[in-house]
């Protein structure tokens, strides 16, 4: 039942224009307004891509966006949709942020607050597990890259049914970018090792963006969480929500608006479309991409 | 080297972590099988009967279906406690097949713990000869028929626990009653001492601490025991003169 949608957005391709100079005022302006931003949407899934351009050297992107995710069935370990009878509800805060340090490299950092509710099993909230990146470009052209990308996977407290598996972890994958006439794609295949649970995954995405407008994009994306089942369910026993051998396949819709240079609003919803041993549903998203 | 000791510190620090909830798993096992509800216990038999026939348990609809009352899981706990007018005198706490384990623990370690702590109690009330003053209900574990499973994917349930049932005031009243000074200063004496003996937690607020329609009180959250007991909780719930009768028992802790 995991919504992560660590997957890639074209603000990168927005964002792809020169870094120019930015006087301190614009940048109180922006910090201002992502401040902004964060109080007025308050809390949307993560509705990042991970794209395989890298930003201008000291470019600094940041998404800020809240999710909301509901369901009342799951898919069990046959692939059977079968209802929970515990309603499951989760609101998520999410920070995305990705800084160029050189031209062919950026560090990117994941992070999130959840607010759960069950129906019967009663509140929780905190903070999700963080994943701390590094993007290295290794082939690059006018319009395509392709990029390594590395993330370590931290604990963001002990282990909370529901909210965080609490386990590191790594994974290794690559990227590839590229813009046609009208828009651009983003693939991307990974390995994710997790320390003893969940299972290892194979994760890959694929996203599409089409300009409908100068202003105006239209993306569709679907991302697969492809888990082993090597995961040591005993030691985490506990979770239809969180179960340690899950497989996942997510949708996702989405409309990007810029509104100014650097500042760009994205909504949109998401559905789980395929899944073991995960929740089924889906929800929507807000939020906005500002880089500085 | 110094990598070294590091890897023998960390080795030794998981087995002794995997050892000592090794421990606590099988120490509850073996405390649940022994307060098993027994063969000839008065409503043994019926509860086999009324559990063969469906997997009550499974979820609110099931546990309505099966004839018990509508009850919804308590705030913190998480634990629904019900009644069936076909087993009159008994109380039911359980959880569902569709909740979750309550702090990553299977439900017997709580039901182990909480019989464990009412006999704590029982025998302590007897050895004081306090029994005018405080009661303990007695408690079976029950362990559900192997059959009806729960479905595949849900969390099931194997335990449940049968409580015998106190007579106890309404809610209101009780607080109104742990108010007042009704309550004497030896009635707080007995309690200090049972509390602080039994080492009971948590249970100094009027919802833990209910009076039967006796005048007795009943020791109804027995599941922490042998801890550093919260003696400051009780004192809000207090009249005035009892608060400061209590804060003199209290003052050394």
């Amino acid at each position: 039942m995991r919504a992560v949608f660590p997957f890639s957005l074209n603000i990168i391709v927005f964002s792809k224009s020169s870094r120019s100079a930015i006087s301190s005022n614009m940048r109180l302006l922006h910090l201002i307004l992502l401040l902004l931003t964060a109080t007025l949407e308050a809390v949307t899934t993560q509705p990042h891509h991970t794209t395989a351009f890298i930003g201008q050297p000291g470019e600094l992107d940041t998404l800020i966006s809240y999710s909301h995710y509901n369901t009342n069935h799951f898919w069990n370990k046959s692939g059977n949709l079968v209802p929970r009878y515990n309603h499951f509800y989760r609101q998520a805060c999410t920070l995305y942020a990705e800084y160029a340090i050189w031209c062919a490299d950026s560090v990117t950092f994941d992070g999130g607050y959840d607010f759960i509710r069950e129906r019967l099993d009663g509140n929780t909230f905190g903070f999700e597990d963080f994943e701390l990146g590094w993007k290295h470009q290794v082939y690059s052209t006018e319009t395509a890259a392709l990029t390594t990308q590395l993330i370590a996977l931290i604990p963001g407290g002990k282990k909370r049914c529901s909210l965080r598996y609490a386990r590191p972890g790594f994974q290794a994958g690559i990227l590839y970018s590229d813009q046609y006439s009208r828009g651009w794609y983003d693939l991307g295949l990974g390995y994710r090792f997790y320390q003893g649970f969940p299972s290892d995954q194979i994760v890959a995405e694929g996203a599409l963006g089409y300009d409908l407008l100068s202003c105006l994009q239209f993306v569709a994306s679907i991302q697969l969480e492809y888990g082993l089942f090597n995961g040591q369910s005993n030691k985490n026993f506990n979770n239809i929500v969180f179960n340690p051998n899950y497989r996942l396949l997510n949708g996702k819709l989405e409309l990007n608006y810029r509104l100014m240079k650097h500042v760009t609003f994205v909504a949109g919803g998401f559905q789980h479309l395929w899944g073991r041993n995960s929740g089924s549903g889906g929800g929507f998203f807000g939020g906005s991409w500002i880089d500085f | 080297m110094v990598a070294g000791s590091i890897f023998r510190v960390c080795v030794i620090f998981c087995l002794w972590s995997m050892t000592a909830a090794a421990n606590t798993l099988d120490q509850a096992q073996k405390l649940v099988a022994s307060y098993l509800m027994t063969e000839d216990h008065p409503i043994k038999a019926k509860l086999d009967a009324c559990f063969e026939k469906s997997r009550v348990t499974f979820n609110l609809e099931s546990l309505k279906k099966a004839g018990f009352k509508s009850s919804f899981p308590r705030k913190y706990t998480r634990l629904i406690v019900t009644k069936h007018p076909k087993f009159p005198g008994y109380i039911f706490k359980l959880y569902l097949d569709v909740q979750r384990y309550h702090s990553d623990e299977f439900e017997f370690v709580q039901w182990a713990s909480r019989v464990e702590g009412g006999n704590k109690i029982r025998e302590y009330i007897q050895t004081t000869q306090t029994a005018d003053f405080f009661c303990v209900p007695e408690a079976w574990i029950y362990q559900l028929p192997k059959k009806p499973k729960c479905p595949e994917g849900y969390m099931p349930k194997d335990y449940i626990l049968v409580e015998q049932e106190m007579n106890l005031i309404a809610s209101k009243e009780n607080e109104q009653l742990w108010k007042s000074n009704e309550i004497g200063e030896e009635t707080l004496e007995n309690l200090f001492f049972l509390v602080r003996n039994i080492g009971l937690e948590d249970c100094l607020k009027p919802d833990n601490l209910p009076f039967t329609d006796e005048g007795r009180i009943a020791f109804i959250d027995t599941e922490s025991y042998g801890k550093k007991v919260k003696f400051k909780h009780l004192i809000p719930f207090l009249s005035d003169n009892n608060q400061h009768y209590w804060k003199k028992l209290i003052k050394n802790y």
